[in-house]
């Protein structure tokens, strides 16, 4: 009873058990999406929505948002790969393309925190700024990937596996537990839940927010960098949509858009959720204009029940209460 | 607090010193208040376009360049007005661009389709109202967070457009009578039906929102959501009028927009619109966190987004830095904003004095009862 009852209380349940029912139902219907190649597209197409949402995680629990990230995708693998194109090794080129998210989210969270401006609207304008500048950087030739070094992320497999979900899995393990482990993450957390207390308990509320958008920020140029190897191309333009997304993973898997409350594997499970819906719906050969009412329905879906899950889990509690207290 | 600060000095500060000091300071504030009133930013960015281009370039700001700019702004304007309402009841409305696609395509086939104007027109309003009610009650009923639950609904309306039209634009059903109604063709010297209409409804919604016990009951449930409820506000009942509220305004959006346009593109029309909305109206005073908004104010915001554009155009700046720019501007508007919050603390000191916030408990009561 007691353990049931601790596996409601998870905030990821909602997610993983949606997850969890789709892909039985789909492997049922369809002897194609259970094959492993299958499988390892569906896991491809999600990490870019993963690693964008994991950063958004971050953001949501201290309390903000960040609309920039979109933008900050084009940046991310537009930057990387003109650093390839001028000879530049890979290395570096890759170290340039993610400090260019790391400063456009310390700008974000340096503008949030010092002007105290809303976080909805500085991220916003920024999301329109990086546009611009993407747009500038490509306006003369779109950048190719196909002939570089990262241009075979998508493609190198080690056995029926691509390397880039192997990337994707290290590095959600790597970001989880930062969040929950972390004095940072544990500062993320306090400063999301009541920053007032987080300050008087001498937690640096300014710098913990600001560092939380340069993750975002370094999360989104990541998958940039990834989506431009697997498009082979970089277009101002393709990350665009993808902030509305990762809100929706990270919320789906349990993140509170008022902050003090995320998940990096809910992150992970939202996006695994999108990602095998749109997947399921072609193999049903349903136009790919079912998956935005189906994604919809599925938000509200995923939220409602996370939100009985707590009415459940606020009746379940005096129960466990009044059980410690006899024990006790 | 006051200008007299215990630093040690090296010349003796006289009293005329002083009070001279304070008059300059008090000034300085008082002009900083007022230019800090909602709709302020884009008021002055407008004048100062008009004083600027007066000279540079009369055409541009002559009465027929401001009769087009005010002209192409007034769909932006509508669903600034439905934002600004939404945001002063301390929610946020997302689904607005799939809204305006959805009325845009509606009415254009149901005109395709031989259907009356008036039929036509009022078939899509009722749609708007529609997808307003599923909104609140997605919000009220199911206890989503409003961003959920309208970017849910941004993704679901656009879907279901999609799925209707195969994606493939709406046209041909530009009629005499709707360019007159919905496009650019004048009713009168430098006056068109979409500008008629845009004024209506500000008056109207201003007039509502400052007069009626429902514009009063808007304003107390997004200043103070709990006091609303113990002063016996039907909290519920009243976000989801304002959800229909905007979704109405969205819709009516759509069918103007629809005549500017004469051709709907259902992937692509109105697509973050509700974006632009939402930086219209916080550029024309409202807050992102409930309590305060201004109509006039956002759609001087619309106004003023649109005069932006045009300007980079036609200084022919790189379309690519026009982005850049207007970000900028976005971020300096707020940034004047949030001056005009400083110092209106600075004249009330009372204000500054921290309000009491209910900490979250978790599961407090539950607790308490077992």
């Amino acid at each position: 009873m007691r353990r049931s009852l601790r596996v409601l209380q998870l905030q990821e349940t909602p997610a993983a058990s949606a997850v969890v029912a789709l892909v039985v139902v789909f492997s049922i219907a369809s002897a194609h999406f259970r094959t492993v190649s299958n499988i390892n597209d569906l896991l491809l197409t999600s990490l870019f929505v993963l690693f964008v949402a994991i950063g958004m995680t971050f953001v949501l629990t201290a309390g903000g948002i960040d609309l920039s990230v979109g933008s900050v995708m084009g940046l991310g693998g537009a930057i990387t790969g003109l650093l390839l194109e001028h000879g530049a090794g890979t290395t570096l080129a890759l170290a340039g393309g993610l400090m260019s998210g790391v400063v456009v989210g310390l700008l974000n969270g340096l503008v949030i925190t010092r002007l105290k401006l809303a976080d909805f609207m500085v991220t916003l304008a920024s999301l329109s700024i990086v546009q611009g500048i993407v747009e500038m950087m490509t306006a003369n030739q779109p950048i190719n990937y196909s002939g570089n070094a990262l241009g075979n992320l998508s493609g190198a497999t080690v056995g029926p596996v691509s390397v880039a979900v192997i990337y994707a899995v290290v590095i959600t393990v790597i970001m989880a537990f930062i969040l929950r482990f972390t004095s940072f993450g544990r500062a993320i957390f306090a400063v999301g839940m009541n920053p007032r207390a987080a300050r008087l308990s001498g937690i640096n509320v300014e710098a913990t927010r600001v560092l939380a958008y340069v993750v975002s920020g370094f999360m989104a140029a990541l998958a940039g960098v990834f989506l431009a190897s697997y498009l082979s191309t970089v277009q101002a333009l393709q990350g665009s949509g993808y902030e509305l997304e990762a809100i929706a993973a990270a919320v789906i898997g349990g993140t509170s858009l008022l902050g003090g409350k995320g998940s990096v594997w809910g992150a992970a499970l939202g996006a695994l959720l999108l990602g095998t819906l749109q997947n399921g719906l072609v193999l049903a050969s349903l136009s790919g204009y079912w998956f935005d009412v189906v994604e919809g329905a599925v938000i509200v879906a995923a939220v409602a029940l996370g939100g009985g899950l707590q009415v459940l889990r606020t009746i379940a509690i005096p129960v466990e209460s009044r059980r410690a207290r006899a024990a006790g | 607090m006051m200008a007299g600060d215990s630093a040690p000095r090296s010349r003796p500060v006289t009293v005329a010193d002083e009070s001279r000091r304070m008059k300059a300071r008090r000034m300085i504030v008082m002009g900083l208040a007022n230019v800090t009133r909602p709709g302020a930013a884009p008021a002055l960015f407008l004048v100062l376009v008009t004083l600027v281009m007066g000279v540079l370039s009369p055409n541009f700001v002559s009465i027929s360049g401001w009769y087009f700019m005010v002209n192409e702004s007034i769909s932006v304007a509508l669903i600034a007005i439905g934002t600004t309402i939404v945001l002063i009841s301390g929610g946020i409305d997302l689904s607005i661009g799939s809204m305006i696609a959805l009325g845009g395509a509606l009415s254009g086939s149901l005109l395709l389709h031989g259907v009356p104007m008036v039929f036509a027109f009022a078939l899509v309003v009722c749609v708007g109202a529609g997808v307003g009610v599923v909104n609140g009650l997605l919000i009220v009923g199911l206890r989503l967070p409003d961003f959920i639950a309208t970017l849910a609904m941004l993704t679901a309306v656009r879907g279901v457009l999609l799925i209707w039209t195969h994606g493939d634009p709406i046209l041909g059903y530009m009629t005499g009578s709707y360019s007159r109604i919905g496009g650019t063709t004048k009713i009168a010297p430098y006056l068109s039906v979409p500008i008629l209409v845009c004024l209506g409804i500000a008056v109207i919604s201003a007039v509502m929102l400052q007069k009626t016990t429902l514009g009063r009951h808007i304003h107390a449930i997004g200043g103070n959501r709990e006091a609303a409820v113990l002063a016996g506000i039907r909290v519920s009942r009243v976000k989801i009028v304002t959800y229909v509220i905007s979704g109405v305004l969205a819709a009516v959006s759509g069918i103007l927009l629809a005549g500017y346009l004469t051709e709907v593109s259902p992937g692509t029309n109105a697509s973050g619109y509700e974006l632009i909305a939402i930086a219209a109206a916080v550029m024309g005073g409202a807050s992102l966190y409930g309590g305060r908004g201004s109509v006039f104010g956002a759609c001087l915001g619309a106004v003023a987004l649109t005069v932006m554009t045009n300007l980079l155009q036609w200084w022919n700046v790189d379309p690519n830095l026009s982005d850049v720019l207007v970000g900028v501007l976005i971020l300096l508007a707020i940034a004047l904003q949030r001056l005009s919050i400083v110092v209106a603390e600075r004249r009330t000191p009372s204000s500054r004095v921290a309000r009491p916030r209910t900490a979250r408990t978790s599961g407090g009561p539950g607790v308490a009862r077992g």
